[in-house]
């Protein structure tokens, strides 16, 4: 089982993605803040990280500068997901290292299933 | 008249006219008052030299010296008083500032005493060279201790300023270095050390800098008191030809030139300051503008991204419902279950079109071009958009090239949400037929064709189709959705590609076709 961390601060969209990942067969991992998600990220070593941009406190982009510091989890993969669609963002993310800058309200769950799905194979 | 007189002469001037104009910029403000003070204190130093200078008696040379003095004792002083009003340190350094008003005015009152300066003889090229007295020497420690200390100030404050501020304190600390370096070699002669004084030469430069630095944020107003220097220079020494006149005709001549230069001069000033006027407008609007523009386009982002969180929800809850992940929908169920989702699809495209149009507006949008199979992009697009077409009943079908065309250099994302754009509307206004989208290679051009069999386009439709908030009737009648940004949008990320756009129909009834053509290039 393919374990799947899910960085995702508003709740009803948390909520939603995890039954979705869950229904598809993975194994998740949902935390609210990108400290937090630092902290998964060492102890739980999942297979893929799905991150929102905009969090409270520190957001996405600097979780990817912190991410790709620690030699142990550096080269996890990520697939950046958020309804900021700002090109100077995506731009950092991008070269940050994500497989893909997905904005939310474009895909449905499933569809986000399928591109994490595709990220993994 | 020496070299060292004339540049005396011109510091006096100088100095006099530039205390007078920052004083009169803003008689209220400390800063200006006290840079007033420092001209001053200039303006006397000079004037003590310049007199000095063309003295030809060794007791007026020293009476002279004692003036000159007077101006160089407290020059270090109301520097340092206009410093700390600059940077707003005059309540922390209050000591330094009234030990430095004490022992600078004890100086002063012994000024004129022989203890300061004990006589002046013959050095260098100087005739009445002055010699330290007894009270020279601490006046000295003192004037070097509040110079590095005025150095060391700015370059303290530097580390911790920002903006214009930064660039002021550069540009002070730039002219303080210079000054006081050349007034630091008038005073190796008063011990018979034989270095060469500049510090009248440097003493222009560095009031110039510093009076520059103050109205650096008024940039402009700095050439106003550079042609009003000129003006009055020029008008100074053609005024003094005209008074020494050897003859009639040269009084007369001399006379009318200084006149005439008076009303040049004038109108020069004039002109200039009409200038400044109007770019110190023009500047104030662009800035406004450029806020505004700003504003509006975070506005629009962070407004987007809280639009579209509950339209996420909505579309991701609905589609795991349709899906039958919380059970299996009757057929009953199943239909308004589809019609809320595809109006919230509605809504979600009509974000993504003002987020676009606002993009486009602010000159935002990036054109990230890279070889890409135009065929792959339009086949993805019609299998994802094949559900829509045969649920209404509708083909959808693809005529790919005889011969495949090759990469191109294109927007992915871009020309992809211009052809998803235009096969859906096809999809919209066709009721009965379909839609066939063709690709084909016409010389050095790409082009796309998407036809279909719906309720087509008036002439009078054409005209406004491609631009924003217009739709065509049909789209009126039949759909009331969507803004009319679209086809607008479509057309700007065409241009962007140095394609063409245009539709073509034989009105209403008889269906139309987009054309999208794009220059082969790799």
């Amino acid at each position: 089982m393919k374990k799947i961390l899910l960085v995702e601060d508003e709740k009803i969209l948390g909520e939603m993605y995890k039954a979705k990942f869950i229904q598809a067969g993975f194994e998740v991992i949902w935390v609210f803040e990108s400290k937090e998600a630092l902290d998964s990220a060492k102890k739980e070593k999942p297979d893929l990280i799905v991150l929102d941009i905009l969090l409270p406190k520190e957001n996405g982009i600097t979780f990817l500068n912190w991410l790709r510091k620690e030699p142990e989890i550096s080269q996890m993969p990520v697939v950046a997901f958020s309804n900021y669609d700002d090109p100077e963002t995506k731009k950092e993310a991008f070269e940050l290292g994500v497989k893909d800058y997905l904005i939310k309200t474009n895909y449905t769950p499933q569809e986000i299933v399928d591109k994490v799905k595709s990220y993994l194979k | 008249m020496t070299f060292y007189a004339l540049s005396a002469l011109i510091n006096t001037i100088a100095s006099i006219f530039l205390g007078f104009f920052i004083y009169f910029q803003d008689r209220r403000k400390l800063i200006h008052k006290t840079f007033a003070l420092f001209c001053l204190a200039v303006a006397i130093w000079s004037y003590g030299y310049f007199m000095w200078q063309i003295s030809t008696s060794a007791q007026t040379a020293l009476f002279w010296l004692h003036i000159l003095m007077t101006g160089a004792i407290f020059i270090p002083l109301f520097y340092i008083h206009f410093l700390l009003a600059f940077l707003d340190k005059i309540k922390e350094k209050k000591k330094i500032l009234i030990f430095g008003y004490i022992i600078l005015s004890f100086f002063f009152l012994l000024n004129f005493s022989p203890w300061f300066i004990s006589g002046v003889k013959p050095k260098l090229d100087f005739a009445f060279w002055p010699n330290a007295g007894i009270l020279f020497h601490p006046f000295l420690v003192i004037w070097f201790f509040y110079v590095i200390y005025a150095i060391y100030l700015l370059i303290k404050e530097y580390g911790k300023a920002a903006g214009v501020k930064k660039i002021q304190i550069q540009y002070i600390l730039m002219g303080t270095i210079i000054g006081y370096l050349g007034g630091a070699t008038n005073y190796p002669l008063w011990y018979g050390i034989p270095i060469l004084p500049i510090g009248n030469w440097t003493a222009a430069v560095y009031l110039s800098i510093v009076a520059y630095a103050i109205t650096r944020y008024r940039f402009m107003n700095i050439k106003v008191v550079l042609t009003e220097l000129l003006v009055v220079v020029i008008g100074f020494v053609l005024l003094v030809e005209a008074i020494i006149p050897e003859n009639l005709t040269e009084f007369l001549f001399r006379g009318g030139l200084f006149l005439f230069f008076c009303i040049i001069g004038y109108l020069l000033i004039k002109s200039v300051m009409l200038e400044i006027r109007r770019r110190t407008e023009l500047q104030r609007l662009y800035q406004e503008v450029n806020k505004l523009s700003k504003a509006k386009s975070e506005f629009i982002s962070i407004a987007s991204h809280q639009l579209r969180t509950p339209l996420t929800a909505i579309k991701g809850y609905i589609s795991m419902v349709i899906e039958g992940a919380y059970g299996k929908l009757s057929e009953k169920q199943a239909r308004p279950m589809e019609n809320v989702y595809q109006s919230n699809e509605r809504l979600i495209k009509l974000v993504n079109d003002l987020l676009n149009l606002s993009r486009l507006e602010a000159g935002k949008i990036e054109f990230k071009p890279e070889p890409i199979l135009l065929e792959n992009i339009i086949s993805n697009i019609v299998e994802e958009l094949k559900i829509n077409a045969e649920k209404k009943g509708l083909y959808i079908k693809m005529l790919k090239p005889p011969a495949s065309l090759p990469k191109l250099m294109i927007d992915r994302d871009k020309l992809r949400q211009v052809i998803l754009n235009i096969i859906d509307n096809a999809i919209k206004y066709t009721q009965a037929g379909g839609i066939t989208i063709a690709l084909k290679q016409l010389d050095s051009w790409a082009r796309i064709t998407i036809s279909d069999t719906g309720e087509g386009i008036t002439k009078e439709e054409m005209g406004g189709l491609f631009q924003t908030f217009t739709r065509a009737g049909a789209g009126a009648n039949l759909n009331s959705e969507g803004a009319g940004i679209g086809l607008y949008v479509a057309k700007k990320f065409v241009e962007m590609h140095k394609g063409k756009i245009w539709a073509e129909s034989k009105g209403r009834g008889k269906g139309s076709t987009f054309y999208i053509e794009l220059p082969m290039i790799l």
